[in-house]
């Protein structure tokens, strides 16, 4: 799978193992899946080591916590040296657990990104489990028409009002992520690295559609004083004094972004994609900021909200609605 | 400066069907560069331009802020700008978001 090293130097692996789960929403898997992109960031870019990423353990993979993986291990092979080499360990044996963790691995292309020979198949063409075909990843540094494309394979099968209001509020997320994500330095040990970069996961199951953004900037909670007026967020701050701080910055940042009273009329984005969703029959929508966690279950209109001791680093939102099954119509 | 007549503009067929993003360091399809390379341009040479908004992916309100608030920045009025543009679309609620710009 991996190239010879014909020619080349022997790597000296420095090996990260990854949790048993890859997640953000489970607090003890969040805990180690963080640890493991701050390791990535240690050991490859600021030590200028070559990495083994060990997924031996790995029986399951939550796309938001993967996209966060994908994203710091894209932007430091990004930052690494040339030479520089990085690899990963996939978990052997016939369980479910272990083909599933594997493809899913080599569907978003990361083993291709971390140069193995073999290309990610194209989805709906191939047989890999059911859950895993439909992986699609995209990154950019600007937003052209790709990540509009990504959700185009799906238009017909979106109701109408629904698809435009996510091509319109991943298109808002991806501008704030490139406006207001990269403000200042991220503060995460490394050298400065001028790039505004996003990365995105769909992925469709069982009749819905999954879409998940992500950006490795300065979070919402870091954000939010340097886009917004002050006064304003005092205001606001008192609505929300009951909620813990990083909670609060992101339910600042839905009501901002409606209101748009702020300079320029931006950060639009949020709420769009939470109104859009929030108005769909099914599905739901999620954002991740700093330390917090809020969602939304569209079926009951439910509220979850959740402030963890470990900050990503970064902003990842996603959302899922409802697709058209090919034998019927929308519900 | 010479104005004759009235133009049409379709902007999913003469801009791009995926308009989007403030600046053009944003990406291709930004509101600065329809403003720049569209608006402007047609607004030096038409008395009156119809901009047919159907037929899009849709539009964020960094696009339309760029696009048309940004004609107020660079000194149109903004009852010229009412005057002088027309729009067609099934979707009036982007008319009055345009419209909010230049108030």
């Amino acid at each position: 799978m991996w190239p010879a090293a014909k020619g080349r130097r022997r790597p000296e692996f420095a090996v990260i193992m990854l949790p048993t789960e890859i997640s953000l929403r489970q607090s003890a898997y969040r805990r180690l899946t963080i640890r493991a992109c701050r390791v990535v960031r240690e050991t490859f870019i600021s030590d200028g080591r070559d990495v083994l990423l060990d997924f031996s353990r790995t029986k399951a993979i939550k796309s938001e916590g993967m996209l966060l993986l994908y994203a710091e291990v894209d932007r430091a092979i990004r930052m690494g040296r040339t030479e520089q080499i990085m690899r990963c360990k996939l978990p052997t044996g016939q369980s479910d657990e272990a083909q599933i963790v594997r493809q899913v691995l080599e569907q978003i292309g990361l083993l291709h990104r971390l140069g193995a020979t073999t290309k990610p198949p194209a989805a709906g063409d191939n047989d890999y489990h059911e859950s895993v075909r439909h992986w699609r990843y995209a990154t950019g540094t600007r937003v052209d028409e790709k990540p509009g494309d990504v959700l185009e394979k799906h238009e017909g099968r979106v109701a109408p009002g629904l698809m435009q209001g996510m091509q319109v509020g991943l298109t808002e997320a991806l501008i704030n992520s490139l406006h207001h994500a990269y403000k200042t330095a991220r503060n995460d040990g490394c050298s400065p690295f001028n790039e505004r970069r996003w990365w995105m996961f769909t992925h469709e199951r069982a009749g819905m559609l999954n879409v998940l953004v992500c950006d490795l900037g300065i979070g919402i909670p870091r954000s939010l004083p340097l886009t917004w007026d002050r006064d304003l967020l005092k205001k606001l701050t008192s609505l929300f004094s009951g909620a813990p701080k990083h909670v609060a910055a992101i339910k600042m940042a839905l009501v901002l972004g409606e209101s748009s009273t702020g300079d320029e009329h931006r950060g639009k984005g949020l709420p769009q994609i939470w109104n859009a969703t929030a108005a769909s029959s099914a599905g739901g929508v999620g954002i991740l900021g700093g330390k917090a966690y809020v969602g939304l279950q569209s079926e009951t209109g439910a509220i979850y909200e959740n402030q963890f001791s470990t900050d990503i680093m970064g902003t990842v939102i996603f959302w899922t609605v409802p697709v058209e099954s090919t034998d019927g119509p929308l519900g | 400066m010479g104005h004759s007549g009235d133009t049409m503009i379709n902007i999913a067929r003469d801009f791009s069907r995926a308009p989007a993003g403030r600046y053009v360091t944003d990406g291709p399809n930004s509101g600065e560069r329809f403003r720049d390379q569209i608006l402007i341009p047609a607004l030096n040479k038409k008395d009156t331009i119809t901009l047919e908004l159907d037929g899009t992916r849709g539009y964020g309100s960094s696009f339309l802020e760029e696009a048309f608030g940004g004609l107020k920045r660079a000194g149109w009025a903004a009852v010229d700008l009412i005057s002088r543009i027309k729009f067609r679309t099934v979707d009036p609620s982007l008319v009055s978001e345009i419209h909010s710009y230049w108030r």
